[in-house]
Formats: structure tokens, C-alpha cells, sequence
């Protein structure tokens, strides 16, 4: 049901208008010939922004320059500003205005402002926003997931969120995939188990989002790169969103998980459990799960519709010319050759891109900037933008894991170097200065443990640390003199 | 200005449409017509109609005053109205959720449950709805048995039992499937019940025999056909293949031991079954998907269930005294865990050092192992399973081996 919702709102997205501003907008911000059409009801004499996607906007071009136009999009009388990037540009239909003259084309580098032609004042969104304008708040999420993407820091930051009662909370997600200064493969084998961290996220964004907040927000994650461990993140939200280049994957294969260890039917129990919890989180956030089955799992086929339905069989399988492979089994010819790989475009596992999330329905939008994304939710020109200290939280935990990784270091060294002294007296503070530093390490590792060991919480550490301290302990209990 | 010219514009706009259907009444005397195509937690997308035009709106629930489906009010809305604003409660079978999370045999032990029995009945009588709600990745085998026992002789008997799984993995799975009816979470999945020890080291042999005798009796409890669990469990040595076939006009599931039997292929013979709920509910393993009482009132047929209890922020059923109870319990078994591995942890250091040393210095020694090994008993009286959890010690050898450390350490100050 959930899903059938989600699928119903994507096709009307599609097929609609992008969403304008709401009805708070000012008798100043209307222009002239906008009013005349709120009277007669006619479109014509608009500009044409025929997108990629498929939409087709309607309004006047106010400028242009090589790489983007900025775009006063008109739809009954109502007009937002809009900048549109040329790449999302199929073709732009002006239309015919007696004074127009072809020379003023736009020459590559130039821009035209056509704002002039309305009275009206443009303003800033916010001024443009009705006083029940809904509000929006952004969390960024960026860097290494499981380090500075970590349960603790974004509570913290979800519940700075909370404090400002927002009607859309939209969370960035764009962590870092790289290793040694190059891109982390897609067919990189080890990261499905980095789903016991996004087990820990998931519900900051769920359950206590659902339970605990005094008014729920309609959650979206806006994905620039959601891999390895964070490609489970996108699955919590209520909508998601992807830049151009986005994608969602890195968590294959599960299939490969414990090989050579202990007997294969256990090994087929862990795998098994490990899928069904990924599955569950995907179910109860209304996506399908077989994509979980298909983004971990070599050999597991998928196929898909132009409606955007899955098919657990190769498309020659379902004697149907309209269905397309999302992944194949990985087997002989079929896997997937070097070249693909470098390049990310095999299919042997899957790697969701922008235009097949926008296609199988997962993602409601490709969005290359903020304004696109409010935009394409529909409250471009009338939202009221809060701010708080979210983002702050996030960098200073990856600034303050930073500092007490050097700090660890640092303290294990002055550890090493405690000299033992020749007296009794001098021997005693030696053993409680050892102490003190291996106590001082347990608090940062207690504190931080999450990012330095995302799997133990740094529980391990902290242990081997309490064993050594006992045994100072015992070393001072049997000083004599 | 802006509101005067909303309102012509609201004015505008509900003139122009014709058919218009539902409408948004909002706090500010707007009144906006037209259909609304998402609606998540009282926030509205809605498109609006201008001629041949449309436009999507969204309305933020805040700013909502109310909403007329197909220009009535739409019923599902309306509370329900029997003349009796007191009537909540009132004439509903009582209902408790009772969780049985952490590990099998340590922390959803059948000797706790059994022990809620009074209390549960105090609070719902006899013939209330017991939920037993599922959070657990699996435990000691032998706990198995003894769970299975106190729900089908203890609980049945006295209660409408039902299970609502969040996750049942393994010797949870294994209980669980005790019972007829079953509920899942969303997230919810159940099975991988395969036995294991060690580095990945499957149950073989006897073991393995008798983990599967005792899953056809259990499965015979919850009215389950055994090969369900029989691929769950899996095989060292032999493939468990699973399909099924859903009868179009009846709806009833026939079962199959191999792949290509049934329609539906649910396990490949090479492979352990978990159920995710979307699955378990396809195939009737599961009665329904519910995220919290209410949806599980609902899924369960009821039109009210009086849930016994109190609500607490980010609950998805209210806490009655036995669950409290229960949790409370299950705190202290966390804490007695982490504290018999520190003790013992202590205890054998303390132990190391006495062997290597002379006089004082090993009296001293001995006597702060004694101590920690007192802490060790504690615990253990506490929770006997936890010496094998904690210290890897069969629970029915702890004595034994108890007493062999205070012969040892008196043997040290000899």
C-alpha cells in the first residue's frame, strides 16, 4: 500500500506541472500579463522549457547565459523564478513577441536580464513566502560514513532539526568514496556489513522522528553519493531525491561474505538474516525490497518496465520487449568485464543512477541544487528556509574525532615514555600517571569509540585498556618499600 | 495585502473549477479546492484546477483546519460517534504486549515469562489478547523447548496468544513459531535458524537430529507445515529447496519440498529461509503487517482493543505492569552480563598474579581474587545461563567449576 502511494505520487509528478509557488504570493509579485491570464485562463505567448525529465515548464526566460537559464515559470497566473541548468535542457521553445529581435540571442558568455519587462518586485524567497509558508531545514551529511556519518552526531543533529518543528527536513547525503586519493570500485566486495551502522541511524529518522517529534516532517534524502554502508540510508526516507551524478550502491556482494569460514549452510544462515533485516528497513519505508536483492547480491536477476515494475527474471525470460535488465546473474559472459567496471556501468550488481531511481520510482526527482529540489517539491516560492545548528554538530564531531585520533596517538606515546623513577614515591606516581593516560584514552575512546571502530563502538578497546589498568593496579598494590 | 489577495485569488480559483473534488479548508479561511494526490502525516500535495490548468499544491498540516473529501467529510476522518464521548475502553477485550527481546536463554528466558503469568492475568484476566512481541537474534537451543512449553501449556490456555514479530532469527524464529498467529512489523523477518557453534561450525550429528525433531513438534503447535521451518533450518547435508503455490480462488498455500513444484519459489534448495513480512504475509505465514496497536487492532479484526498500560515517548504500545517488569529485569541481565565478564576478567588477573608472587603479596592477591570470584557467583545466581554467555562455561557446570577455583585458591595459601 505504502509503496503503491509512493508509486501513484511519482507518476503524477511526472506527469505534472513542477509544482509553483503556493497561494501566499503578493499583489506586487504579479505580473501584468500573469493577472490578465488568472482572468482569462490562457497560456499562450509563454517560453517553453522542454526538461529531460520530461516536464515541460511554461514562462518567460528572464536571463541566459551558456550554462543555465533563469526562468520565471508561470502556471495560472502564479509565477515563481527558477534557474534551470542547460544539461537538464532538451529544447527551449520561445515564444514569438513582436518586439523581439533575433540578434539579442544570447551569445556564449553573455546574459540577457529580461527582468525589466515586469513591474514587479522579485524579492528574495522568503519575502515571496506566505505566512504559512512551510518550512524547510537542511542536514548535510558528508564524509566517511561510519566516521564522520555516525548514529551519535546525527542525532544530535536530528534533534537540533526537531527544536525548529520543520515541515520538510531534507538530509544531503554525499559521502566520501574514496580510498588512497581514487574512487572506491562499485564492485567493492566487503560493505554489505557496514548495514549494522545504518542499522543504528535508521531509527533517528524513523521511529523517534514517527514517535517523538511533536510534528512529523516528510523526510527527503537528497543523494549525491550514497555508498557503501550509506547506500541503506536513501531507503529512510519519505521521498528521495539524486543529483545528476548520484548514486546509490557499493554494497555488493553479499554473496562472497564469510567465504572459507566454517560450513556453507551457516555461512547461508548469516547471509540470509543479514539480507532480511536490509529488506525489512527497505519494507518499512515503503520501497521494494528486491532492490536490496539486487544492489547486494551478484547473482540475483532483475529486470524492469517502462511502469517502472520489477521482474525477478531476464527480460528474453518474460517474452516481453518493453522490459529492461537491471542485473544480470554475473555469470560467464554476463559478468561484468574490467572495463565496466572502471567505468561503473555493469550490472552484475546494482548501482542506482539517477535516471533508473527516477525510472524504477524509487527517486521522485533528479535536483542539481537546492532551489531544484524545493522546486520539484513544490514550494520553490513559498517555503521559509530555518536554519540551526545541525551542520555545526556534524563538523565539529568530525573535527573533534579528528583531534582525539592525534590525541590517542599522542597520549599511547607519553604512555611509552613515563619514566619509572628509582624510588618508592617515584614509582607510585609513575604507575597512577600510566593510569591517568590509559583512563584518559578509555574517555576519548567512550566518547569517539563509534568512528574509530564503527562495528565495536570501540567496546574492544576499551576492555584491553581496563586489563592494563587493573594490572598497574596490581603493580601498585604490591609496591613496598 | 497578501491575505486580501489570497482570498480573490482562492475565490478565483474555486470558481474556475468545475469538478473539483476535494476540498482544503485552512486556518486562515482559505478555502481550496481540487484533488489531492499524497497526504503523509496531515501534510497535503493537492492539485488545484485554473481552467485548463493545474498546478500541485502542498499544505502543511499546520496550516490545515480541515479537509472535505469529495466535497463531504470524509467518515474515516470522523471519530466515531456512538453518542458516548466515555464509551473508549468500554465493552473492548483488554490487550498487553509483552517483549521477548535480547538473547534466547539469557535475556527471553521461559522461567521470566512464566513468572509475568499472575501479573498478566491480573491486568488483562483470563481471555485477553497476550502479544508477544519478537526482538531477538537467537540464543542457546535449549531454551527452545522450554519457551515453546510455557506459551502452548501456560499461556494458551489462558490467553489469546499472538506473536508480533520485529525480528525472530534462529532459536527466536524457533520459538516463535509456537504460535498460530503471527504478526510482522514491517521490518519484521523470521527464520535463518540454522544451529551453529564456533567459527561457523554447523550442528551435525545428533544435534542436528534433534533440533529437527523438535522443530516438527513445535511446528505442529503453531499449526505450520514443518517444511517451512525445515528450510530454515537448513542442511549440512542436504538441500532444503522450498516453493509454493497460492490457490487463486481459495487463497490457501500448498507447500513443496523442492523448487519447481510450486509457483513461487521461496527458497532455492542451496539457501536458508528468512521471511521478510512483505513474504510472510504473501504466503500466509503471517496474519498481517502492523507497526503499532493500533494496526495490529486492525489487522487482528478487532474494531477496539483496550491496551493495558502507559504510553512512553517513542513506544509503539504502552507499557503495563508486567511489561515493566519484564523490562526491568532484562536491564538488570544486561548489566549482570557486562559485569560477570569484568569480574571474571579481574578474577583470573588477580589469580595470575598470586601464582607469581610470594608471602603478603600472594595473600593480598588471593584475597582480591576471592572477592571477584564472589562477584562471579552473584551473577551467575542471577541469571545461571550467563556463565555460559559470559565465560564460556556449560550453566549446568558452574558449581563445579566454582568450586574448583576456591579449592585452587586455597590450595595457594597453603
Amino acid at each position: 500500500m505504502i509503496r503503491t502511494l509512493r508509486k501513484q505520487a511519482n507518476g503524477l509528478s511526472l506527469g505534472l506541472m513542477v509544482g509553483l509557488a503556493g497561494l501566499g504570493i503578493g499583489a506586487a509579485a504579479l505580473p501584468a500579463a500573469a493577472s490578465a491570464m488568472v482572468a482569462t485562463g490562457t497560456v499562450d505567448g509563454l517560453d517553453k522549457l522542454i526538461l529531460r525529465s520530461g516536464k515541460v515548464i511554461e514562462g518567460e526566460i528572464l536571463s541566459e547565459t551558456a550554462e543555465e537559464v533563469r526562468f520565471n515559470v508561470i502556471v495560472a497566473g502564479i509565477s515563481a523564478p527558477a534557474t534551470f541548468k542547460k544539461s537538464q535542457i532538451i529544447e527551449i521553445v520561445r515564444a514569438e513577441r513582436g518586439d523581439a529581435d533575433p540578434a539579442d540571442a544570447p551569445r556564449e558568455g553573455e546574459s540577457i536580464d529580461l527582468d525589466d519587462r515586469f513591474t514587479m518586485d522579485r524579492d528574495s524567497d522568503e519575502s515571496m513566502a506566505s505566512i504559512d509558508a512551510p518550512t524547510v531545514y537542511v542536514i548535510n551529511l558528508k564524509g566517511e560514513f561510519g566516521k564522520e556519518i555516525s548514529p551519535t552526531p546525527i542525532r544530535d543533529a536530528v534533534e537540533a532539526a526537531e527544536k525548529e518543528s520543520p515541515d520538510f527536513l531534507i538530509v544531503h547525503l554525499d559521502n566520501d568514496w574514496s580510498y588512497f586519493g581514487g574512487e572506491i570500485p562499485d564492485e567493492v566486495q566487503d560493505n554489505f556489513d557496514w548495514f549494522s551502522v545504518a542499522d543504528k541511524i535508521e531509527p533517528i529518522f524513523t521511529k523517534e522522528i514517527d514517535l517523538e517529534w511533536e510534528k512529523k516532517p516528510h523526510v527527503v534524502f537528497w543523494v549525491g553519493n550514497a555508498m557503501g554502508g550509506a547506500a541503506f540510508l536513501p531507503f529512510l526516507a519519505d521521498e528521495i531525491y539524486m543529483e545528476s551524478d548520484g548514486r546509490i550502491g557499493g554494497i555488493g556482494t553479499l554473496e562472497q561474505m564469510f567465504e572459507g569460514v566454517g560450513d556453507e549452510v551457516v555461512r547461508q544462515k548469516q547471509r540470509s538474516l543479514r539480507l532480511a533485516r536490509a529488506q525489512g528497513l527497505a519494507i518499512a519505508n515503503g520501497y521494494d525490497y528486491r532492490l536490496i536483492n539486487a544492489l547486494a547480491q551478484r547473482s540475483y536477476v532483475l529486470s524492469y518496465d517502462l511502469f517502472g515494475n520489477l521482474y525477478e527474471a531476464m527480460p528474453e525470460e518474460l517474452g516481453r520487449v518493453d522490459a529492461y535488465v537491471l542485473t544480470d546473474d554475473g555469470k560467464d559472459e554476463r559478468a561484468d568485464t574490467m572495463d565496466q567496471l572502471v567505468r561503473g556501468t555493469g550490472n552484475d550488481v546494482l548501482t542506482l543512477k539517477a535516471d533508473i531511481a527516477l525510472k524504477l520510482g524509487v527517486s521522485s526527482g533528479t535536483a542539481d541544487s537546492l532551489d531544484e529540489l524545493l522546486e520539484q517539491l513544490g514550494i520553490l516560492r513559498n517555503h521559509t528556509m530555518v536554519e540551526g545548528r545541525s551542520d555545526q554538530i556534524l563538523s565539529t564531531w568530525a573535527r573533534n574525532v579528528a583531534q582525539a585520533q592525534r590525541k590517542i596517538g599522542r597520549l599511547f606515546r607519553d604512555y611509552e615514555q613515563v619514566q619509572g623513577g628509582g624510588t618508592l614515591r617515584e614509582q607510585r606516581q609513575a604507575i597512577s600517571r600510566r593510569i591517568s593516560i590509559l583512563e584518559e584514552i578509555q574517555g576519548l575512546y567512550r566518547r569517539y569509540g563509534e568512528s574509530f571502530d564503527p562495528f565495536g563502538e570501540g567496546m574492544g578497546q576499551i576492555a584491553n585498556l581496563d586489563v592494563r589498568i587493573e594490572q598497574h593496579r596490581i603493580e601498585l598494590l604490591l609496591l613496598r618499600d | 495585502m497578501f491575505r486580501i489577495l489570497l482570498a480573490c485569488l482562492a475565490v478565483l480559483m474555486s470558481v474556475a473549477i468545475a469538478s473539483a473534488r476535494d476540498i482544503v479548508i485552512l486556518k486562515d479561511g482559505r478555502q481550496v479546492e481540487g484533488d489531492i494526490v499524497r497526504e503523509i502525516d496531515g501534510n497535503i500535495w493537492m492539485i488545484v484546477y485554473i481552467g485548463d490548468v493545474k498546478q500541485q499544491e502542498f499544505f502543511a498540516s499546520t496550516a490545515i483546519k480541515e479537509i472535505m473529501r469529495d466535497a463531504a467529510p470524509d467518515v474515516a476522518e470522523q471519530p466515531a460517534d456512538d453518542g458516548n464521548d466515555d464509551a473508549a475502553g468500554r465493552g473492548a477485550p483488554k490487550g498487553m504486549v509483552i517483549t521477548l527481546e535480547g538473547m534466547v536463554g539469557v535475556e527471553m528466558a521461559a522461567h521470566k515469562l512464566e513468572e509475568l503469568i499472575p501479573q498478566i492475568e491480573k491486568e488483562i484476566g483470563e481471555g485477553g489478547i497476550l502479544v508477544l512481541k519478537i526482538n531477538s537474534g537467537g540464543g542457546f537451543l535449549a531454551e527452545i523447548q522450554l519457551l515453546s512449553d510455557v506459551i502452548e501449556y501456560q499461556l494458551k490456555p489462558k490467553f489469546e496468544v499472538v506473536g508480533w514479530i520485529e525480528s525472530a532469527i534462529s532459536a527466536a524464529a524457533m520459538t516463535g513459531i509456537t504460535m498460530e498467529r503471527l504478526y510482522f512489523m514491517p521490518e519484521g523477518n523470521l527464520g535463518a535458524a540454522t544451529g551453529w557453534s564456533g567459527a561457523l561450525v554447523a550442528v551435525k550429528g545428533r544435534g542436528l537430529e534433534e533440533a529437527k525433531y523438535m522443530m516438527e513438534k513445535i511446528s505442529a503447535r503453531g499449526k505450520r507445515n514443518y517444511a517451512i521451518m525445515k528450510a530454515m533450518q537448513g542442511s549440512p547435508h542436504e538441500p532444503t529447496p522450498l516453493s509454493a503455490t497460492i490457490d487463486p480462488r481459495t487463497g490457501d498455500v500448498t507447500w513443496y519440498e523442492s523448487e519447481d513444484d510450486g509457483e513461487i519459489l521461496v527458497n532455492p534448495g542451496n539457501e536458508v529461509l528468512t521471511f521478510n513480512s512483505v513474504m510472510a504475509e504473501k504466503l500466509q505465514f503471517s496474519e498481517g503487517i502492523a507497526r503499532d496497536v493500533f494496526e495490529l487492532t486492525r489487522e487482528m479484526g478487532y474494531e477496539e482493543i483496550d491496551w493495558v498500560g502507559e504510553w512512553e515517548p517513542g513506544m509503539v504500545h504502552p507499557i503495563s505492569k508486567a511489561e515493566r517488569e519484564n523490562r526491568r529485569w532484562r536491564e538488570f541481565i544486561d548489566q549482570n552480563n557486562q559485569g560477570m565478564i569484568v569480574a571474571a576478567n579481574k578474577y583470573g588477573m588477580y589469580v595470575g598474579a598470586a601464582q607469581n608472587a610470594q608471602g603478603d603479596d600472594r595473600g593480598i592477591l588471593v584475597g582480591k581474587a576471592r572477592g571477584f570470584l564472589r562477584q562471579v557467583r552473584r551473577y551467575a545466581d542471577a541469571s545461571p545461563k550467563l556463565a555460559t554467555v559470559a565465560l564460556g562455561i556449560p550453566w549446568d557446570a558452574f558449581d563445579e567449576w566454582y568450586r574448583a577455583q576456591e579449592e585452587m585458591l586455597r590450595d595457594m595459601m597453603d
